[in-house]
């Protein structure tokens, strides 16, 4: 029996010039079979490369190491050497990229892109599997159109390329990284609807990363917010989309355009920028941008269990719940 | 970019000024001695032009006097042997020298000249003229170098002259093309735009602002062109089209196609061209570095 | 691709009208009387220039000169050899498979042993390869071409007497047909080996640089999460998109290769059109040597072509995008 992707007291140390830096920090993820969880924060808060270090795809020339556990169906992805990690990637975990136009090859068909990844030595075998998967994320499977290059295509198009790629490896569990972004609005929620199809048909498990709260409410149940390297809440998306634990998600929420407010109301921000990494080591890295900031959030904040699966790494909460680890 | 950009939008005070310095002159100096082939190249180069300054008093003997001594390998008398009909070779190699930097040194100049008059009048004004003149560039490109320099000596006549200008001729349309491409970034600046509204111009425009903003990769370019005009002379000489009253390396070597076995006409010659150049490529990416520290490399 | 190719074509006519006025308003710059500039230093009698004057039309206004040469460069006819009578254009011909057995030789061996070089030195993390390939490329673009074959000579032929030094075939061979073969092998081996070296040289740099950026490009990554190997993903993804530059830079320096083996050809008594084309400037028999280096650039013109062409081949991008001015 399949246990998914386990993330314990994760941590990434980048070298940069100005030092060892860790944009991911004790981080701990989980995504059980056939489950659609989010990562969400703004830009710079350490998401993508918390996928990174887990899948491994931090250049060694910048990473000066990673710490804590990332385990797969109970193996540590982390300690397995390149051939075993292989077998991993593509074939139970694959990934979705934004940007899909540079993650394509521009010399080779967006056919044979695919048909690559596919395992079998049979040609026909391999056609008819391509057709398929065009089909299923809902692109022309015409020869003519398998034959054609990327640069032919228009940006939603490479996108589902991408998810056909993504597919091809039949894996048990798709990350998908800013899936949408850089999409116009409308493809975006059809590129939403495709991943959303194909990962209930085929009952795979799903993670998103995104800054896009829209995308997540609409593509997962669990979600995971991160700022400055930490998770600080987790619970089911409902429940946190209701009811946010922590400032940050409720500041994160009040951002979202809501049009029933008046005009000048709509459009809300956070003040201030997410801390760059190793800037802020003690206490809670948002309390500069919080608005209920209070002495004791120099100290580091508990993370509280608040009901049910629900945490959230601050002190407000901690007055009337018990603390969760 | 280059360190030019950087300094562009910000710091206007000397953009009217007559002569504004090159960027960053002792930091490039300093990133220029933390490389050491490009101070080796320094060296060497400065050893060259000492050694052909001074060849008069250097040399052991005339190069042009023949003696009895006919192709003898090195002693004590002829350190670097004779040739065939008994020249000191060594004296040779010490005026060569002079020759081949005269060379290298003029053409370079008259490339510089040349190439940025034609680059900067293409890029400045673009359109038709922009056209024209990149299309006459093409034709000189479109020979190579050394079968144009060759045929415009062979046609003229070998005498230095000639075989300077025939090089500017086979090395301009790169430092056309080069000047052209800066002069088309720096076009776009806001520095140009300012000078523009004040009135300034198109003259004033290319002299002051956009030429010494384009100095750094022209002053590389420069550098490696002297490099490939003493390569080009060699190669001209060693085809009989050197000029007689002036001995260059090339000379020699064609002097050693005659009787390889004589290994002393043709390994000192040649290691010393070998040298000069490697030096001159050297310095040009040193001075890349140093100039313009964010651009790629060797 | 037919609208590239046609592109392409039509960019490469002006090109090559540019260059044959080039070569013509050359000789008009010849000092002195142009009839002494076509005969050179070469002992005439008056009838011989009245007929020189006359075949050339040396007596019409330079307009009309003009348009007569042209008529006979696109003619094919290059004139008379001064030294022998003989056309130009036989004489040429005659040497013309020597020079391409030479040149096309230097340039396959080039290109293999560039492109394998550079991805080698590409793929490798290990600087001192880097260093290693970078050092040899700057020394063999700093080295006289023609010196290397001297030094190369003095080592294989004069001191080691394992390969010969001069011409094409033994003079003592009395093989014939495809037998010949070893024996040209091994005339050929120095030779193409020198006119090769700065190509090897220029080539394995750009290849490894390109190998570099292409393998920080995202679809790479892509291609890790696939799920392929280290192995798989060189020689599918990268290697083939870091050829691209590689194939401009073989195909623009043909020019470069033809007119070294001149030098070449006279290190080594190879009997092509380079040795041609020295005898012709020892001979101040200018009729050839422009006929020679006419060639030259007409060949490059076309080769440039050609490599546009085979590069629109491998890019699908560029033929298909590209706007009216592409790659100069």
């Amino acid at each position: 029996m399949s246990t998914g992707l386990a993330v314990r007291d994760f941590s990434v140390a980048l070298k940069t010039p100005a030092g060892v830096i860790r944009p991911v920090d004790e981080v701990s993820i989980e995504v059980r079979p056939s489950q659609r969880v989010a990562l969400v924060g703004e830009s710079g808060c350490g998401k993508s490369m918390t996928l990174r270090g887990i899948l491994r795809f931090i250049p060694p020339s910048v990473l000066d190491g990673v710490s804590g556990e990332a385990s797969y169906d109970g193996v540590d992805l982390a300690q397995l050497d390149d051939r075993r990690l292989r077998d991993y990637r593509g074939r139970r975990i694959a990934m979705v990229f934004q940007d899909a136009l540079a993650r394509l090859n521009p010399t080779m068909t967006v056919g044979a892109q695919v048909e690559e990844v596919l395992a079998t030595r049979d040609r026909r075998a391999r056609e008819t599997q391509v057709t398929a998967l065009f089909r299923s994320v809902g692109l022309d499977n015409s020869r003519a159109f398998r034959r054609r290059y990327p640069h032919e295509l228009s940006g939603g198009m490479r996108q589902r390329v991408l998810i056909a790629i993504a597919l091809a490896g039949d894996p048990e569990l798709l990350v998908a990284d800013e899936p949408t972004t850089a999409l116009d609005v409308t493809v975006q929620a059809q590129i939403l609807d495709t991943i959303t199809d194909v990962v209930r048909e085929r009952g795979m498990a799903l993670l998103v990363v995104t800054h896009d709260l829209g995308v997540v409410s609409e593509t997962c149940e669990f979600v995971y917010v991160m700022y400055a390297g930490q998770i600080v809440e987790s619970g089911l998306v409902d429940a946190v989309f209701d009811d946010p634990g922590h400032p940050y998600t409720q500041g994160l929420l009040a951002c979202v355009l809501d049009v029933d407010e008046p005009v000048e109301q709509r459009v809300r921000t956070i003040p201030g920028v997410v801390p760059p990494p190793g800037s802020v080591t003690t206490g809670c890295r948002f309390r500069s941008r919080c608005p209920a900031a209070h002495d004791r959030c120099a100290a580091d904040p508990p993370v509280v269990r608040l009901d049910g699966d629900r945490t959230a790494r601050c002190w407000l909460p901690s007055d009337t719940a018990g603390e969760a680890s | 970019m280059s360190l030019t950009r950087d300094v562009v939008p910000g710091t206007r005070r000397w953009r009217t000024g007559r002569r504004p310095p090159v960027p960053g002159g002792r930091q490039a100096w300093r990133r220029f001695l933390g490389h050491p082939p490009a101070v080796a190249g320094l060296v060497i180069l400065i050893v060259v032009v000492l050694v052909a300054v001074a060849a008069d008093w250097i040399a052991p003997y005339d190069p042009q006097a023949v003696s009895q001594a006919l192709l003898e390998p090195p002693s004590g008398e002829h350190l670097l042997g004779t040739d065939t009909v008994g020249r000191d070779i060594l004296s040779q190699i010490i005026h060569g020298g002079r020759v081949s930097l005269i060379v290298a040194l003029v053409t370079g100049l008259g490339t510089l000249v040349i190439g940025s008059l034609v680059g900067a009048v293409a890029g400045f004004y673009g359109g038709r003229v922009d056209a024209v003149l990149m299309r006459i560039a093409e034709v000189f490109q479109v020979i190579p170098s050394f079968a144009l320099a060759l045929i415009i000596v062979a046609v003229l006549g070998a005498n230095l002259a000639y075989i300077c200008a025939a090089l500017v001729m086979a090395l301009w349309p790169q430092m056309a093309r080069l000047v052209r491409g800066e002069v088309l970034r720096i076009m776009t600046t806001d520095m140009v735009a300012a000078a523009r509204t004040v009135g300034h111009s198109n003259r004033r425009i290319i002299m002051s602002d956009v030429l010494p903003n384009a100095l750094p990769p022209l002053i590389v370019q420069t550098t490696i062109d002297l490099g490939s005009a003493i390569l080009l002379q060699a190669g001209l000489a060693f085809l009989g089209l050197g000029d007689p009253s002036n001995l260059s390396w090339g000379d020699i070597l064609q002097q050693a196609q005659r009787d390889l076995s004589a290994w002393w006409m043709s390994v000192p010659a040649g290691v010393v061209i070998f040298l000069v150049v490697l030096a001159a490529n050297f310095v040009g990416d040193g001075l890349n570095r140093a100039l313009r520290p964010t651009s790629s490399h060797l | 691709m037919l609208r590239f190719t046609a592109r392409r074509l039509l960019h490469a006519v002006p090109l090559l009208f540019g260059v044959v006025t080039l070569m013509f308003f050359l000789l008009q710059l010849a000092p002195g009387d142009p009839i002494q500039a076509l005969i050179g230093d070469y002992p005439a009698t008056p009838e011989y220039i009245a007929q020189v004057t006359e075949a050339y039309g040396l007596d019409q206004p330079l307009l009309v000169r003009y348009w007569e040469y042209l008529q006979q460069i696109f003619t094919l006819n290059l004139g008379e050899s001064l030294a022998g009578r003989v056309p130009v254009a036989d004489l040429i011909a005659d040497r013309l498979g020597n020079t391409l057995i030479l040149t096309v030789t230097a340039m396959t061996f080039a290109a293999i042993v560039g492109v394998a070089v550079g991805v080698w030195a590409g793929v490798s993390r290990s600087r001192t390869l880097d260093h290693l390939v970078t050092g040899v490329a700057v020394g063999s673009l700093s080295i006289p071409m023609f010196w290397l074959g001297q030094m190369l000579v003095l080592i294989f032929a004069i001191k080691l007497s394992v390969l010969p030094s001069q011409g094409m075939y033994s003079t003592r061979s009395t093989a014939e047909g495809l037998d010949r073969l070893p024996d040209l092998l091994t005339h050929l081996l120095l030779p193409a080996l020198v006119l090769a070296m700065r190509e090897i040289g220029v080539v394995a740099r750009i290849v490894r640089t390109s190998v570099h950026d292409v393998l920080t490009l995202p679809y790479v990554e892509t291609a890790r999460a696939k799920g392929f190997s280290r192995a798989t993903i060189i020689r599918r993804h990268v290697v083939r998109n870091s050829l691209l530059p590689a194939v401009t830079v073989i195909g623009y320096n043909f020019g470069f290769i033809l007119a070294g083996s001149v030098l070449v050809e006279t290190v080594f008594g190879w009997p092509g059109m380079g040795q041609l084309l020295y005898e012709s400037i020892r001979n101040r028999d200018n009729a050839v040597t422009i006929g020679i280096v006419l060639l030259i650039a007409v060949a490059v013109v076309v080769v440039n072509l050609l490599t546009d062409l085979v590069y629109g081949l491998v890019d699908p991008r560029i033929r298909a995008g590209a706007g009216a001015g592409g790659r100069a």
